[in-house]
């Protein structure tokens, strides 16, 4: 397994994102590497999102809890890094490393799928301990409330990117993912 | 009687005599206490076209259903009256602890009524009630007023009290109690100098009954437990409600230069973090309150250093700050103080400031009309001066002490367009054409232009939604959905049941209505749901209404100022927008059940609501 942190996990994760983007075809299904290499562009390229985030700080992890009926067997981290409206970078990373972000919120999945196909709204999720702030810290609290704009332009360009979920798909695009999920494990600790 | 103590004090200062009364259950049920007990008593007394500052004109004060006891924020009271800035209904709600401690003296409420002789003052004692002689605190500041009265009575007793500005008759004059919290809006302070009442001083241990003590703590530990890990609790406590500039400003929408932009280029310099810079001593709470938006602060620098008092809150920035081109926080904070200790209504002030700097940049006011003062905008000396002169009635500020509706009228040249306010009453911090709902908001407010009676500025430019009614999302706040009008009835309803509880409106974001509905069952023993939630919200909001509609209003008084539907916002994100109030309005009746022409409630409406008795009032003549 790659060590996440070393040259050798960044390169091969990008190697694999670039695989994957040629191989698959856009919509790509959310959750796997080349829809949060997407995500990642959309935040990048949005003068909304750098407007609203301009006094933001710190990195933002989006924990789907494991839901195994749904295709995800752990729990996905995807990591977002973001500073004074500009994004980093957005990666799967491992749960250790997701842990360590500034802000970690996480939730079950049919709640991040219904929030990013905007049934549900974030801000409201969080006030309602749906989506955790994980540890609950009083400093970060505050910080998400003021940045409540941004946090909704986040997760609206997460759903412009695609609306294909994993339990949306046909059982054969399922065991795929679900063999794509175990790859990641086993060689990137994802 | 259970949650209320089911009794009023009825005070005649013309004649000098006190009588106590008891609140019917039934009253109490269909009201429940606070801002909706307080406008049944002044629908059914106050005779309609009369004087605000005349004899016959009702002052009531009135604790909330549940204030005092140990439900969050449970410290509320409201005042209600008909407005000398606006000649309709008028309500003001304060926190602090003051309506707590008018609970504990044995009284729900207190209905003033006459006009006295001299100054005097009203003590009220453990359920012994006396008016006093005020005619040396007379002609004193709030402060000042609290100070001799706490020397004389003990410190035991809690104050609310006008200053100067009451006694003057400014017409947006406000009530202070705890020192520095303000029943601040629609003159409710001048109509209580208008009576030569300077202060009531309140004291007592009397016990709040509770029908189901067990079940009632349950509930409102659960809710203490709820808000101790909500976010938005956490950024109202880190930030105070200054919080929200950013917000919004960066939807374009925090009215600066009087309105005429919707981005303050300067906003770090007065945001939340500038504050607790720049002032923050501590944050404060009211009583019972788990949130904690108040601010203890002091001004470290500069010409006012050394100055201490509570704020400034989110209103006060925004008017003394973005409407007036002012970026000077120390001064912004000076003024807060200043309105505070004068008793004048920050909002009000800071907007009325910034429309005669307009009005002079124009040249509709010039240095020799204005008593030899240059009002430019952006000079913070010359907005602190105003304060004073507007407190005291001197030079310019008699006629600044009038309100920008009359202010408009008298010096005409087109100033009318932005003299922004609705029905008299200047319009907070939130330019509604960055949020267009809001404007509906606005024009359709009971007591004028006003962001708390529907708070629809949280879903919008908060982009945080209400939980306490079940659809409050905005899809897009810069287009006009008459379906979203049901979110602004909603709320009005909705926000009006926490006037009547007594509770503060920001629990309206954590907690539900059946959340709300239990801890008033519990409380009262009465069979209180979600539906009743609702229907005594609607109920209390349409009997308001009732109220202005015998005032003389009409659907056509349902309006926003000329410059909000006229002319678009020049630059940032709501570039180009006005208020298409037009489109919101029908529907907005449509779910009120008002007529459509008139703006009236339907007698099927009133009906429906239990208000049957009041058709004939508002019909008369008609059917």
């Amino acid at each position: 397994m790659y060590q996440y942190g070393t040259k050798e996990w960044d390169e091969n994760y990008a190697k694999i994102v670039e695989e994957r983007k040629k191989s698959e075809q856009k919509p790509y299904i959310v959750g796997t590497p080349e829809w949060v290499s997407e995500f990642e562009k959309k935040i990048q390229g949005d003068e909304r999102y750098k407007e609203i985030a301009k006094n933001w700080e710190g990195s933002v992890v989006l924990v789907l809890k494991s839901d195994p009926q749904a295709g995800l067997d752990n729990d996905i981290f995807i990591f977002i890094d973001l500073w004074h409206g500009e994004c980093h970078s957005v990666r799967m990373v491992p749960g250790e490393a997701g842990r360590n972000g500034d802000y970690v919120l996480e939730g079950e999945y049919e709640r991040w799928k219904r929030i990013m196909k905007k049934e549900l709204n974030v801000v409201k999720e969080l006030a309602t301990r749906k989506i955790k702030l994980v540890p609950f810290e009083f400093r970060k609290a505050a910080k998400l409330t003021a940045a409540a704009q941004a946090s909704i332009r986040l997760v609206d360009l997460s759903g412009q990117v695609s609306d294909i979920f994993p339990d949306d798909l046909e059982s054969e695009k399922v065991k795929a993912f679900k063999a794509l999920l175990k790859e990641l494990k086993t060689k990137f600790g994802i | 009687m259970f949650g209320l103590m089911g009794k009023i004090l009825r005070v005649n200062l013309t004649e000098g005599k006190i009588l106590k009364e008891e609140i019917p259950e039934e009253m109490a049920k269909k009201f429940l206490g606070g801002r909706g007990l307080a406008s049944k008593y002044l629908f059914d007394e106050n005779r309609p076209g009369i004087d605000p500052l005349g004899p016959e004109n009702k002052l009531i004060f009135m604790s909330g259903l549940v204030t005092g006891t140990a439900s969050p924020s449970a410290s509320r009271y409201s005042v209600v009256t008909k407005s000398p800035l606006t000649n309709i209904w008028a309500q003001s709600s304060s926190g602090g602890r003051w309506g707590v401690d008018l609970k504990h003296s044995g009284f729900d409420g207190i209905i003033f009524e006459g006009i006295s002789e001299k100054p005097v003052y009203l003590v009220i004692d453990n359920e012994k009630a006396e008016l006093r002689d005020a005619t040396d605190f007379w002609g004193k500041n709030v402060s000042e007023t609290t100070k001799l009265l706490k020397q004389k009575l003990g410190e035991t007793f809690n104050v609310a009290s006008i200053g100067i500005a009451g006694e003057n008759l400014v017409k947006y004059a406000a009530i202070m109690n705890d020192l520095h919290r303000a029943a601040g809006r629609c003159g409710v302070g001048a109509v209580m100098g208008s009576k030569r009442l300077k202060a009531i001083a309140v004291r007592g241990a009397r016990k709040i009954q509770i029908a189901d003590e067990r079940a009632f703590k349950k509930v409102a530990d659960k809710q203490f437990e709820l808000l101790g890990e909500s976010i938005l609790s956490a950024g109202l406590e880190a930030y105070g409600t200054t919080l929200v500039l950013d917000m919004v400003n960066v939807c374009g929408g925090l009215p600066t230069r009087n309105w005429q932009t919707g981005v303050c280029s300067f906003v770090e310099k007065i945001n939340g973090e500038a504050l607790s810079e720049k002032v923050l001593v501590r944050p404060v709470g009211c009583f019972a309150c788990p949130i904690k938006c108040g601010r203890d602060s002091e001004i470290r620098k500069g010409p006012y250093a050394g100055q201490k008092g509570e704020g400034p809150e989110y209103e006060t920035v925004g008017t003394f700050g973005a409407m007036c081109d002012i970026s000077d926080f120390e001064a912004i904070t000076m003024a807060h103080y200043l309105c505070n200790d004068y008793g004048l209504d920050t909002i009000s002030t800071g907007s009325t400031i910034a429309f005669i700097m307009e009005c002079f940049e124009k040249g509709i006011i010039t240095k020799e009309s204005a008593g030899g003062m240059e009002i430019y905008f952006g000079n913070s000396e010359t907005m602190i001066k105003l304060v004073h002169k507007i407190a005291k009635r001197e030079g310019v500020g008699d006629l600044l002490a009038e309100g920008t509706r009359r202010i408009a009228q008298r010096l005409g040249q087109g100033s009318e367009r932005f003299a922004m306010n609705v029905k008299g009453l200047e319009l907070p911090a939130y330019d509604s054409r960055g949020a267009k709902i809001t404007g509906l908001a606005f024009a359709t407010a009971n007591r004028g232009g006003d962001h708390i009676t529907a708070y629809v500025q949280g879903p919008t430019f908060l982009a945080t939604p209400f939980l306490v009614i079940e659809e409050s999302e905005i899809k897009d706040p810069l287009q006009e959905n008459p379906e979203e009008a049901k979110v602004v009835k909603d709320m009005e309803d909705a926000l009006t049941v926490f006037d009547a509880a007594g509770s503060c409106k920001f629990m309206g974001m954590s907690l539900d209505a059946k959340e709300w509905s239990d801890i008033i069952a519990t409380l009262t023993g009465w069979e209180f749901g979600v539906e009743e939630f609702r229907k005594t919200g609607e109920r209390i909001y349409n009997l308001e209404r009732a109220f202005n509609v015998r005032e003389g209003l009409t659907r056509a008084d349902d309006t926003l100022p000329k410059r909000l539907l006229e002319e678009p916002l020049p630059e940032g994100p709501a570039v180009g927008q006005v208020n298409k109030l037009e489109i919101f309005l029908d529907p907005y009746y449509e779910f009120r059940g008002w007529d459509k022409n008139t703006g009236k409630p339907t007698p099927e409406k009133l009906r429906e609501l239990g208000l049957k008795e009041i058709i004939n009032q508002i019909y008369k003549g008609e059917k």
